[in-house]
């Protein structure tokens, strides 16, 4: 079972590098298209506020899609981005991020939080939201 | 009086709770840090001149010195308005008893921050409260250890008696291109204790004022800038005990022995007046009230190519009696996957007084010697066995002068997101000889420590 598991992860990572995923806000949200280094700054919460609201940025559990999200995006992923966030959070600089499961819940906290934005896998995007970014 | 402070603060936390609780809309969140943290010497050397408290391990391993878990509440509690409380448990060390062994805490959690911020635009928020004494690169999150690759930042520069400030700060964030700008005026008071040749004594910074300017480029170099001034005053130190035995030595003087007598000694020792402005005088070199003090660090980070660069150089200057240092450290770390090793060298060069100070003091003392009222002091002196006051005065100057050399390595290993394994071994030197210093108790000393860091 252990072993079953362990392939499992191997395809996961393997098929990570062919994700591809936009950035996301809600489909009324008055945020236009941003640029690579715009969404960087944004989702390592240095922007205080966004669309006239305060900046509720929403990363993603799932390990496969969040790593593809901040290698490819943040140029820093695991643990050390996870030291970057403990020095904005522990210092009082910046709120955590918040983090759900999956593509379906990013669209429904991005859609009912002004201000909030997030990022899903191409195939997660609908009319609920709007693309800002791809990556 | 330890009480009250306590009992404050408890309050600033129970109202922040309340407010919290009144307020239904309130966004709140939980972040938690801590680590598990063992070491020991190698033989039974302290790593540092009991200068400072942390670390202070000696001999047999403990878990009690850095082991420490801290809970942050942080809440948003109207658009532009959130307050952050931080409680903090810890087994530090705090004092020490008369046969030189160290009391610590006993894991007793404390509120170490309390502040409200509130935004007054998007690139500046103004915070009142108990905040951290942004001092150096680190001082901000000194503790937690997930947030860097080392066991504990470099010991040369970060080995403070306080961390804390009470009072008001202006901060700015802002983009600028590709740069990302923080800086940061503060005004406040810090309070504190000093351990310093096994006596602990109350020091007050007063009247502070703060500038700090930390710019980033591209996330990878970080530049940072930090100047304060203030007032500091100390109580209950070693140079106290030798100027209250000054400022006794002046009241004999000025009424000679026995008081009010008139002769030649042996049966009359007269008032002395010039005896006894030198005694004064001496006293008042020793002086540690309002004392201005001024605080410089330059620092410079890079992450690039996996490689870590981390240096940073500080310098304090002070009046009078007061200790001033110069410190730096250079560090080299290379991310190897979950894998960083990283190398430090650190040097302190840390004193009390200037030598004009310790010249005045030591002329004074000898002119009140010549006198006889002076020398009947000095006899006395021989009789209880115990040191003149010139003897006194001159082991403290001897002993003002210290220089600490440390050489590190050390490791880190990521398990997960937000919790590693480091180990690190620090070899300490000095090049002063413990034999023509009484302050240096040890020329060399190694200290091996392991650690589990996590973040929640």
């Amino acid at each position: 079972m252990k072993f079953q598991l362990g392939i499992g992860a191997i395809l996961v990572a393997a098929s990570s590098a062919s994700f591809a995923g936009a950035v996301v806000v809600a489909k009324d949200s008055p945020v236009g298209a941003i640029d690579a280094d715009q969404a960087k700054r944004v989702f390592l919460g240095r922007e205080a506020s966004l669309g006239g609201h305060t900046a509720v940025v929403v990363y993603q559990k799932d390990e496969a899609v969040r790593t593809d999200f901040e290698n490819k995006v943040l140029g820093k992923t695991g643990s050390e981005l996870s030291a970057y966030w403990s020095k904005q959070i522990f210092t009082g600089k910046a709120m955590a991020p918040e983090e759900v499961a999956g593509d379906a819940q990013v669209r429904a906290k991005v859609a009912s939080t002004p201000g909030a934005i997030g990022y899903v896998t191409d195939s997660g995007v609908d009319s609920t939201v709007k693309v800002i970014f791809k990556y | 009086l330890k009480h009250q402070r306590d009992k404050r603060l408890v309050l600033v936390g129970a109202s922040i709770a309340l407010t919290l609780a009144a307020s239904a809309h309130a966004d709140v969140q939980f972040n938690g840090f801590g680590q598990v943290v063992v070491g020991s010497t190698l033989n039974n050397n302290r790593v540092m001149n009991d200068r400072t408290l942390v670390p202070d391990y000696k001999g047999d391993p403990t878990f009690q010195s850095e082991s420490l878990f801290a809970l942050q509440v942080q809440a948003q509690l109207a658009d532009k308005l959130s307050a952050t409380a931080q409680m903090v448990a810890d087994g530090a060390p705090t004092d020490r008893d008369s046969s030189g062994n160290f009391t610590h805490n006993d894991f007793t959690p404390k509120f170490s921050w309390a502040y409200a911020t509130y935004q007054l635009t998007d690139g500046l928020f103004i915070r009142g409260g108990r905040q951290r004494l942004p001092l150096y690169h680190y001082s901000d999150y000194l503790q937690v250890g997930e947030a860097y690759p080392w066991i504990r930042p470099p010991v040369s520069v970060y080995s403070l008696p306080v961390s804390n400030y009470d009072g008001v700060s202006l901060n700015g964030a802002f983009a600028a291109g590709n740069w990302y700008m923080q800086p940061q005026l503060y005004f406040g008071q810090v309070q504190g204790e000093v351990f310093a040749e096994g006596v602990k004594s109350a020091i007050r910074l007063s009247n502070i004022a703060g500038a700090v300017f930390d710019a980033t480029y591209d996330e990878w170099l970080e530049m940072r800038l930090s100047y304060v001034w203030g007032k500091l005053t100390s109580n209950g130190t070693a140079v106290a005990q030798i100027q209250d035995g000054m400022q006794q030595a002046a009241q004999l003087a000025a009424v000679g022995y026995p008081p009010g007598c008139v002769g030649i000694p042996p049966a009359c020792f007269p008032a002395d007046a010039t005896a006894e402005a030198a005694y004064v005088d001496a006293s008042r070199t020793l002086d540690l009230k309002d004392l201005t003090a001024q605080y410089h660090s330059a620092a410079i980070s890079i992450n690039k190519y996996n490689f870590l660069v981390d240096s940073e150089y500080i310098w304090v200057r002070t009046q009078g009696y007061a200790p001033r240092e110069i410190a730096y450290y250079a560090s080299l770390g290379y991310r190897f996957g979950k894998l960083t090793p990283v190398l430090v060298y650190g040097h302190a060069d840390y004193r009390y007084g200037d030598t004009g100070t310790s010249q005045r003091m030591i002329t004074d003392l000898q002119t009140a010697e010549n006198t006889p009222i002076g020398q009947l002091l000095n006899t006395f002196a021989g009789m209880q066995g115990v040191p003149t006051l010139l003897q006194g005065a001159q082991m403290l100057v001897t002993g003002e002068h210290s220089i600490d050399d440390y050489y590190e390595a050390g490791l880190r290993y990521d398990l997960t997101r937000n919790t590693a394994l480091k180990v690190d071994y620090t070899y300490y030197s000095s090049p002063i000889d413990p034999a023509t210093n009484p302050a240096q108790h040890y020329q060399h000393s190694q200290l091996v420590s392991a650690g589990f860091v996590f973040t929640f």
